[in-house]
């Protein structure tokens, strides 16, 4: 097993080069990890814009009960009305809106006006802006609904009946723990992991053909009784056990951060895909070996083809920013496929049969891949080998 | 016959780089393959190692046809390329050790076999070395050991001294001398003419891909009609005097030719034939005053010369 160990070897002294994009995933995801960039929700506190309202209709009912009603959800800023006091408040973000409850509201609100006329000054794209719209909207809506089943009924009736109905609230529960915080950033982890695989794989595996395929040293070991069955399974399971122990530290590595949050079968799956996409990497790099001469086209090569695959493919911008055209050329990676899978395992909720179909089709499409690769490097290389021996 | 070749024929194209080209080398022998550049001794070796296919003839090593897949007669072979094969990758014990590896599975074996060749080329110090570290000399000799370390029978040396310096040239063909005492048939490629003088037991001289003549050094320095080479060095400048000299050396029985060339007077003697007395007695006749006066025996370049009207070595590499 001369040729298996020098393989060994070989990476081995290669481990600096590779071990620098291992270390960048690592720190990366770490920090991913830390700052938490993922969308989901799991709790929820309600948001009290600070907020003046300047009642020009004061004494009427249903304007007395909008104020007070929105006091309760906002934090109240008394200001004396003068405008430029107001625009200071706003710029220096001491108040986020105001509301000025012109003279006749209360009246055009309960003679069937569903929106009155009221004015409103906020900040420009300000979700607590958009929140206190909401609230408004809300109270306007819920009492033009009560003055139109009951005309008859008595203002202050009908506000206190309204503040009832706005009162009620409804308890919400997140229903699985595994769309939680841990388990999306595993998920980053293995999206990213995309990017470092592949250029690691593309290092490791043409540093050992550019050892091995130097026509010299070829010379020398087609000159030994070793025979060339026997070289190539050597060099083969070389690339492989450097592929697989690469992806096995990567996948321990990945349980050891978010052990806390692993939901296991789906980490199960987030392996096989990662095991399956390594192979087909395996194999990219393999074909891709053939055509790399020195160091220096090595390291570019593997810069750019991590970072192209990377980018068309959803690992740096999601596929849901890309657009149609970028998505289909990407489709023709393994890294779309890749992602692909990743995205139906954080999005399913239990392993259903429809979800195993679309996620085998995502392996089969990569292990497709895999093979057209390693076809090809296959015919290159025996072409080139012949033409050695003309 | 540990190594016999007949009528290989190698074409590139339209190039023939081997011409029905024969050789015989005997066991216990050191045979030099001298030719210039390009005349075909790297397609020999290739061909004699079932490295390169061949058009036509016959290679046989150790009385039996060489082919691709006869690793039992690879088992006893050594290969030392042009070209230094080592991995960059692995130190100097480690490239050795995995050569030998190729050839000796039992470890302990091979941990003495490793540690022999390390002795013999002198590496000891650099065991650890990458050959990244190792200069030009110390490299050829790494890239040696990488062949002989499992003791093979027939070593084949192809051009091992390109690009090395004279002191690293000497302990490398000391060391070649060394492996065919004890008991390794060597076969040494050179455009070196003085090395192959030096250890080669036999040789063939090679022209474009075909033998011209082979023999012991001494066999072939017989094949030609030169003899001594006498050199005279002038004191004075050359003048009419000198000229008609010249011409009376060249009209002297035993001269095949002479010239003048500056403040020089070359002339070739015939084959076993003594003229230097003849031609220093025309000289002081004619009160011609020199220096130096040089007697040489011819050279490989000479036959090589006499036989093909060109110069073995190219002369711009000299």
């Amino acid at each position: 097993m001369q040729v298996f160990k020098a393989c060994l070897k070989i990476i081995k002294r290669n481990l600096p080069s590779m071990m620098i994009y291992l270390s960048v995933f690592l720190v990366f995801v770490i920090l991913v990890t830390l700052w938490n960039p993922q969308s989901e929700t799991e709790d929820f506190t309600t948001s009290r814009p600070r907020m003046t309202i300047i009642n020009d209709d004061t004494g009427h009912p249903l304007s007395e009960g909008l104020k007070n009603y929105l006091y309760t959800y906002a934090k109240p800023v008394e200001l004396d009305g003068s405008g430029d006091q107001i625009l200071d408040a706003l710029f220096f973000r001491q108040i986020v809106y105001v509301l000025r409850i012109p003279n006749g509201f209360g009246n055009a609100l309960a003679n069937g006006d569903t929106h009155p006329k009221l004015i409103r000054t906020t900040l420009p794209d300000s979700y607590q802006g958009a929140y206190s719209d909401q609230l408004i909207n809300r109270y306007l809506t819920t009492t033009a609904r009560f003055l139109n089943a009951s005309p008859d009924m008595e203002l202050s009736t009908v506000v206190r009946q309204v503040n009832q109905v706005l009162e009620q609230s409804a308890d919400v529960s997140l229903r699985s723990e595994a769309t939680g915080n841990g388990f999306s950033s595993m998920i980053y982890f293995y999206i990213f992991l995309a990017y470092s695989l592949t250029a690691v794989m593309i290092l490791g595996v043409s540093s050992l053909m550019l050892a091995f395929q130097n026509k010299d040293i070829r010379r020398r070991n087609f000159s030994s009784p070793v025979q060339i069955t026997q070289y190539n399974f050597q060099l083969i399971l070389g690339n492989l056990i450097f592929a697989v122990v690469t992806c096995l530290i990567l996948c321990l590595v990945s349980l050891f951060f978010y052990r806390r949050f692993a939901d296991f079968p789906r980490w199960l799956l987030l392996v096989l895909n990662t095991f399956v996409f390594i192979i087909t990497i395996m194999g990219l790099s393999f074909l891709l070996s053939q055509f790399i001469r020195s160091r220096g086209m090595q390291q570019a090569v593997a810069n750019v083809v991590s970072l192209g695959t990377c980018f068309i493919s959803g690992v740096f911008v999601p596929q849901e920013l890309l657009g149609e055209n970028v998505l289909a050329v990407a489709s023709f990676t393994p890294t779309y496929w890749y992602i692909n899978a990743i995205r139906l395992i954080q999005h399913t909720e239990s392993v259903s049969r429809s979800f195993m179909n679309r996620y085998a089709v995502s392996l089969l499409i990569q292990l497709s891949f895999a093979v057209a690769f390693l076809v090809v490097a296959l015919v290159v290389s025996k072409q080139k080998r012949q033409s050695e021996k003309q | 016959m540990v190594v016999k070749i007949d009528n290989l024929v190698k074409r590139y194209g339209d190039l023939i780089a081997l011409d029905h080209f024969n050789l015989e080398v005997a066991e216990g022998e050191i045979f030099g393959l001298l030719g210039p550049n390009g005349s075909g001794k790297t397609t020999a070796i290739m061909c004699m190692l079932a490295l390169l296919k061949f058009s036509k003839g016959e290679v046989s090593v150790f009385g039996k046809p060489m082919r691709p897949d006869a690793y039992d007669i690879k088992r006893d072979i050594g290969i030392i390329m042009q070209n230094v094969a080592v991995y960059d990758e692995l130190t100097v014990f480690e490239n050795i050790d995995y050569f030998c590896g190729l050839y000796i599975l039992d470890k302990k074996k091979r941990r003495e076999l490793v540690e022999e060749a390390i002795s013999f080329v002198g590496l000891n110090e650099f065991r650890r070395f990458y050959p990244r570290k190792l200069s030009g000399g110390l490299l050829r000799r790494l890239n040696i050991a990488c062949g002989i370390a499992h003791k093979p029978k027939l070593i084949i040396l192809d051009e091992p001294t390109v690009a090395v310096d004279p002191q690293s040239r000497n302990k490398i063909l000391e060391g070649i001398v060394d492996l065919n005492r004890q008991g390794a048939t060597v076969i040494y490629t050179s455009h070196y003419m003085e090395e192959v003088e030096q250890i080669c037991t036999r040789l063939a001289i090679m022209d474009k891909g075909k033998v011209i003549a082979s023999g012991s050094t001494s066999e072939l320095k017989s094949m030609i009609r030169t003899g001594e080479k006498i050199t005279i060095e002038l004191i004075d400048e050359q003048d009419t005097q000198v000229v008609k000299t010249v011409e009376q050396i060249q009209a002297l029985p035993t001269i095949l030719s002479a010239s003048l060339n500056h403040k020089t007077i070359s002339a070739r003697s015939e084959q076993n034939r003594h003229s230097l007395s003849a031609v220093t007695h025309l000289l002081n006749e004619n009160k011609i005053a020199y220096g130096r006066v040089y007697c040489e025996l011819p050279t490989l370049n000479d036959v090589f010369l006499e036989m093909t009207g060109k110069h073995l070595r190219d002369q711009q590499g000299v």
